[in-house]
């Protein structure tokens, strides 16, 4: 019997405009360094291709913000889905790069949250994942579902299993 | 109740004798290199040297002191540290894997070395001893097989067993020839490791004698024409092959692989006796490589992915001897660890996948192409070959991947010019993967990733089957609670 749980949950909608405003914020960040780095290096004449490579950089910039402000916010979103039940958690995100993960409850090892100052204003967290391996997160979920994932669990991660 | 032990004298001398050999290049540099040196800087450097090793050989001498272990009835402990104590203790009935190593200079003296190792996966949590007499480590053996084996009454009268499991009960599986070994040193053409040890050797000796002119001129010599390219190769060829049969006859000489009930035995070594053991019940997952040369010949190395630790075998993945014959690992598997079925899977890519793994950046070719084309040009000869070796390799996987998985078991097929079969129990499987990148998406193919228990965790994955199958691959996944009975938590 096949006992998977649905993809049936989404995470929370205001993930959108927390990861623009995070792109934002970084994207802006790098800037700035890099054109300060261009005025320096005509200041003290440096290289020449590295001021070269600083221009090319500062161009591609505002170009990759149509991507990582218009684009890559709401496609992560969308494409972020999750299910659990008292056996497995799954989940499955990426429109480009599309990856699905299906961990047993019993080998679970621990769940954290975690909330930097953007999240906690749009009352969302971050759950993650602790198995033996990599730790898996996901993010942006509404509080009150990150406390019912979190609980869900704690309840079933602790089941020890038996052959059967 | 026992008095607390300390570990063999020799321990003291080993670790002395160790000091000594790390600092021998600076020893050499300040005590031979400049004997004709008198000058106050050169003496007081001497002096202050003597003092730390005096220093360091008293602190030795306090630690050997302060080492101490004892077994009570179901725990050992071991004390360590002369300002900072540390106090170590495991349970006996927590240990996996008991690990005896007897260095060549032990063996005059009847001394030798174990490790326990725990369940756990941190290889700190294993007690050490580095130097225990032979009888010494017998008693620790024995105590541990004692426990284990009241351990085991327990159990067996707790659940009314009627068989009578006998640890003894040792069945020798495999014992190595030496028509095997000199086959096997034939395949370890490891020219690579002359390489390290001749610029070790070249690098100790430059400062002492002017033999880097001498190398130099024989460089020049050797790539002087093609004859002498050739026949430097042969001599190397020669060289290597002479050094691999020494080193497998000295690493898999009386090799002894043996079981019984519980537990799997490995025995091994010409010079450098190494025993190990490890319970059937921790093989999470069985791995065959074949390198291009075995797959020529017939051969594959058993691996077995398991959850004891210890990094010098390789953490995690254990290797059974790795030249025996495909058809000999096969029953050899089965005899050992029947739980694992090796069967032949038949699923093969479809077409789609050729095109795929055609497509993908072919990275090792172009990292060597830059090289080549940024430091040393002579070397574009090697171009052409990585990158046939390359796409022939890559063809080769697509014709020789394959997959199943059917009830429990699962199995894939996988490599081009070498090869590996990997196969586990889905129970044994911590965690799946499926992933699709762009173009995967558009052929209709992705990658399937299983996860077992190991130090760190194992990962197999294979590329580009059927994304259908790969959902199938999912549902697969998701029976596993057939296979595992829960102890549900009382709500």
């Amino acid at each position: 019997m096949n006992t998977l749980p649905e993809l049936t949950h989404s995470i929370s909608k205001r993930s959108i405009r927390i990861w623009r405003t995070t792109n934002v914020i970084t994207d802006i960040l790098i800037l700035i360094l890099c054109i300060g780095l261009l005025i320096t290096s005509y200041y003290f004449h440096w290289y020449q291709w590295l001021m070269i490579t600083l221009w090319i950089v500062i161009a591609i910039i505002p170009l990759g913000m149509i991507w990582s402000v218009a684009m890559e916010p709401k496609w992560k979103y969308t494409y972020w889905i999750y299910g659990f039940n008292e056996h497995y958690v799954r989940f499955q995100h990426g429109r480009l790069f599309s990856k699905q993960v299906v961990i047993p409850m019993s080998k679970i090892q621990f769940v954290e949250t975690e909330q930097g100052p953007l999240l906690r204003s749009n009352h969302v967290e971050t759950i993650t994942i602790g198995t033996m391996g990599t730790p898996h997160k996901i993010p942006m979920l509404p509080r009150e579902d990150a406390r019912i994932l979190k609980e869900h669990i704690a309840t079933y991660a602790q089941v020890k299993e038996v052959d059967a | 109740m026992n008095m607390p032990k300390r570990l063999h004298p020799l321990q003291l001398i080993q670790s002395f004798v160790r000091l000594l050999a790390n600092n021998i290049v600076f020893i050499v540099i300040i005590f031979v290199l400049r004997t004709g040196n008198e000058s106050t800087f050169i003496t007081s450097i001497r002096i202050g040297f003597l003092l730390i090793i005096a220093v360091q050989f008293i602190i030795m001498i306090a630690n050997w002191w302060k080492t101490t272990y004892v077994f009570t009835n179901d725990s050992v402990h071991q004390y360590r540290g002369v300002f900072k104590k540390r106090h170590h203790h495991i349970h006996i009935e927590q240990i996996e894997n008991i690990q005896q190593k007897t260095p060549v200079y032990f063996r005059p003296f009847h001394v030798t070395s174990l490790v326990l190792h725990t369940r756990s996966t941190d290889s700190k949590h294993a007690i050490t001893f580095e130097a225990v007499s032979d009888t010494e480590a017998a008693n620790i053996r024995e105590r541990i097989d004692s426990f284990r084996k009241g351990e085991l009454q327990v159990e067996q009268s707790e659940t009314f067993q009627q068989e009578d499991v006998s640890e003894e009960k040792k069945t020798i599986h495999y014992t190595s020839d030496n028509k095997t070994l000199v086959r096997a040193s034939v395949l370890s053409l490891d020219l690579i490791i002359i390489v390290p040890i001749a610029l070790t050797i070249f690098e100790r000796m430059k400062d002492i004698l002017p033999i880097e002119e001498i190398v130099d001129t024989f460089v020049a010599i050797a790539t002087k024409s093609w004859m002498t390219i050739g026949l430097t190769g042969l001599l190397l060829i020669i060289l290597a092959l002479l050094i691999g049969l020494v080193k497998t006859f000295l690493t898999y000489g009386k090799y002894e692989i043996s079981s019984d009930e519980k537990r799997i035995f490995i025995k091994s070594g010409w010079l450098n006796e190494k025993e190990m053991s490890i319970q059937k019940a921790n093989v999470q997952a069985i791995r065959m490589y074949q390198t291009p040369l075995k797959k020529w010949l017939r051969m594959s190395e058993i691996m077995l992915v398991s959850t004891a630790t210890d990094e010098k075998d390789g953490f995690g993945v254990l290797s059974l001897f790795p030249f025996l014959s495909t058809k000999r690992a096969h029953t050899l598997t089965e005899e050992l660890l029947p739980q694992f079925q090796i069967s032949k899977a038949t699923t093969k890519l479809p077409k789609q996948a050729l095109f795929m793994k055609m497509i993908r950046v072919p990275w090792v070719f172009l990292f060597v192409l830059a090289f080549v084309f940024i430091f040393k040009s002579s070397w574009a000869f090697i171009l052409p070959v990585i990158f046939v070796g390359t796409y022939v390799g890559r063809y080769f996987d697509y014709r020789n991947s394959r997959y199943s998985f059917v009830d429990h078991r699962i199995h894939y097929y996988s490599g081009g010019l070498s090869s590996t079969l990997f196969t586990t129990n889905r129970k044994e499987i911590i965690e799946v993967e499926v992933t699709q990148s762009m173009i995967q998406q558009k052929l209709g193919l992705a990658t399937i990733q299983t996860t077992n228990k190991s130090v760190p965790v194992h990962e197999e994955s294979l590329a580009d089957i059927d994304v259908e199958h790969a959902e199938q691959f999912i549902d697969w996944y998701g029976k596993r609670t057939n296979d595992v009975a829960k102890n549900l938590p009382s709500m």
